[in-house]
């Protein structure tokens, strides 16, 4: 009887430890989000994912680069073949020509190192498009910190009422069982041990645009490329009107420096709100850089998951299959043994 | 003895809360009163805008890029008409300028499908680097969706102060709030010089772009004419 009894009270002493410890592992769950500031920070997230959801996609990307192109043909072939046209060849023609047009000149001697900077932004941009809608496919950033609150905090209820029901506990053990199985299984039914680490790529990748310097650095870019390109359409192409070209033969002889004119305005349409997107969501960035690292979020979920689940299947109550069976022991059973 | 001190406290406390209301609902930009100023409501004429001989005069605009570098650079427009192109000319609206005491919101839609402005009210509709660019006073500012004040203007012997909080530029299907003070609260009021005579008046101010493409350049506002009462 005597064993009986220290099996009895130790089994209540396991389970208690149990439910106190699935009550401060519910807990923590329930105070991570608060710990990390996801109320703060996961709604940025889900703001600047949102920005830029217009932007990332093929077309769109594909598009980037055509304008950056169009500008690079119209800048060499103003710089060659419109130069030599208005001025003559050689040198001392095209110092001519860059005093006549010192935006332009201006601007051509600043595109190589603008065409290289953005061509390599665009490019990481680009590759990380796939990493982009991998984390775009996750539950919004919003839900985030809920899916940390309301298990947690699920649990640590639960374990409160089965340490003051006892009765209570062969039913509450198993929804405690399901909500450690459920966040075991909920980054698999995300699709984050996929998906999360690409976000992990993105942000890295992103880390050099996402800045207030860069922002600048493109606002800059725009401030060059404007006036540079004003002086095509405002100067450059009125004086070969001037020197006796209509619009047909400057379309044939100069078909880059009449596409850019042409293209200029869906060129602005463009890139001015994906400079506007990138300068508004400097902040955004940096407050989910902010949160653990993209590829730790599913363990997040599993290992609390198992731990929960875990140990609410582990903490049998007295009545469950070993007790009956320790029951079915009388006293004198229980002595004879 | 306990119920006049009850009924006392209560009428407080409602007091108190009328009084919070009232300020939580009152509108940003509500002009401060003095007793030797008066209040200039109707529209404030514009002169076109002009530059010769290395100085611009009547209405116009310039972008500043320096941010808060001592010293200013400005964006050049290559469309501008100024022998300087950091200067955008304006030429007054169909309403002939800034109205006080009332909106001048743009139309719906507010862009045309290339992005050009149509908001003619205050300025006819200018292009800024091929897109044409249009201002507004909204009651609802677009960026940050505070609920603004009517301009209002206040002339303290040649003193000139007018409050715009809703003031807004709109280029390439883009708000750019360039209020004075800010929807917030923030920045200084538009000030200058009224003649009350002659009602002739200098209008300037700067504002700070928050957000989009312009994210920390600043607006340099030049507005000259004359005042007409409504």
């Amino acid at each position: 009887m005597g064993w009986i009894e220290a099996a009895r009270s130790s089994a209540a002493g396991a389970r208690r430890w149990s439910l106190v410890a699935l009550a401060v592992i519910g807990l923590g769950l329930a105070a991570a989000p608060v710990i990390f500031q996801m109320f703060d920070r996961a709604p940025r997230g889900a703001e600047m994912m949102q920005a830029f959801t217009p932007f990332m996609t093929d077309a769109r990307l594909n598009g980037f680069q055509r304008h950056i192109r169009d500008i690079d043909a119209g800048v060499r072939e103003a710089d060659r073949a419109v130069a030599a046209s208005l001025e003559g060849r050689g040198a001392a023609a095209h110092t001519r020509f860059d005093r006549r047009f010192p935006g332009f000149a201006q601007f051509q001697h600043d595109w190589g190192p603008i065409d290289a900077d953005m061509t390599n932004l665009l490019d990481t941009i680009q590759a990380n498009a796939g990493n982009y809608r991998a984390v775009a496919a996750l539950p919004s950033f919003r839900l985030f910190p809920w899916f940390f609150v309301v298990p947690g905090l699920l649990v640590a209820l639960l374990a409160l009422a089965g340490a003051l029901a006892p009765a209570s506990w062969p039913a509450l053990r198993w929804t405690i069982v399901a909500i450690g199985l459920g966040l075991v299984l909920a980054p698999v039914a995300f699709q984050m041990f996929d998906r999360a680490p690409k976000g992990g790529r993105m942000m890295t990748a992103f880390e050099t645009i996402e800045t207030r310097a860069k922002v600048e650095q493109m606002q800059g870019y725009f401030a060059t490329i404007a006036v540079g390109q004003g002086s095509l359409r405002l100067e450059i192409v009125p004086a070969l009107h001037r020197a006796g070209l209509d619009g047909r033969q400057i379309a044939a002889r100069f078909p880059d420096v009449v596409t850019l004119n042409r293209r200029w305005v869906p060129i602005l349409n463009d890139m001015t709100p994906m400079i506007g997107a990138m300068s508004d969501n400097v902040d955004n960035y940096h407050a989910i850089k902010s949160l653990p690292a993209f590829p730790l979020f599913p363990w997040f979920f599993v290992v609390p998951g198992v731990l929960i689940g875990g140990l609410a299947f582990a903490s049998r109550p007295r009545g469950g299959r070993t007790a009956p069976a320790a029951a079915a022991l009388t006293p004198s059973q229980g002595g004879a043994l | 003895m306990t119920r006049p001190v009850r009924r006392t406290a209560t009428g407080l406390l409602g007091l108190a809360l009328v009084a919070a209301v009232a300020v939580a609902v009152a509108p940003v930009g509500a002009a401060p009163t003095r007793a030797s100023s008066k209040t200039l409501t109707g529209t404030f004429k514009l002169t076109p805008g002009s530059y010769s001989h290395g100085k611009a005069r009547g209405t116009w605009f310039r972008m500043i890029i320096s941010r808060d570098r001592p010293k200013k650079a400005y964006l050049p427009n290559p469309d501008s008409k100024a022998a300087d192109r950091t200067y955008t000319l304006g030429r007054p609206g169909v309403d002939g300028g800034l109205a006080t005491g009332r909106f001048q919101p743009h139309p719906d839609p507010p862009f045309d499908g290339k992005g050009n402005a149509r908001a003619n009210r205050i300025i006819k509709p200018s292009p800024f680097t091929a897109i044409n660019f249009g201002v507004a006073t909204l009651k609802q500012d677009p960026q940050s969706k505070t609920t603004v004040a009517a301009p209002s203007a206040r002339v303290d012997g040649r003193k000139l102060t007018v409050l715009l909080p809703g003031y807004t530029a709109e280029w390439n299907k883009q708000f750019f709030n360039q209020g004075a003070p800010k929807p917030d609260g923030s920045g200084s009021p538009a000030s200058g010089t009224y003649d009350a005579k002659t009602r002739r008046f200098v209008l300037t101010w700067t504002s700070k772009i928050a957000g989009g493409p312009f994210n920390g350049y600043s607006g340099l506002w030049h507005l000259q004419g004359t005042f007409s009462p409504r």
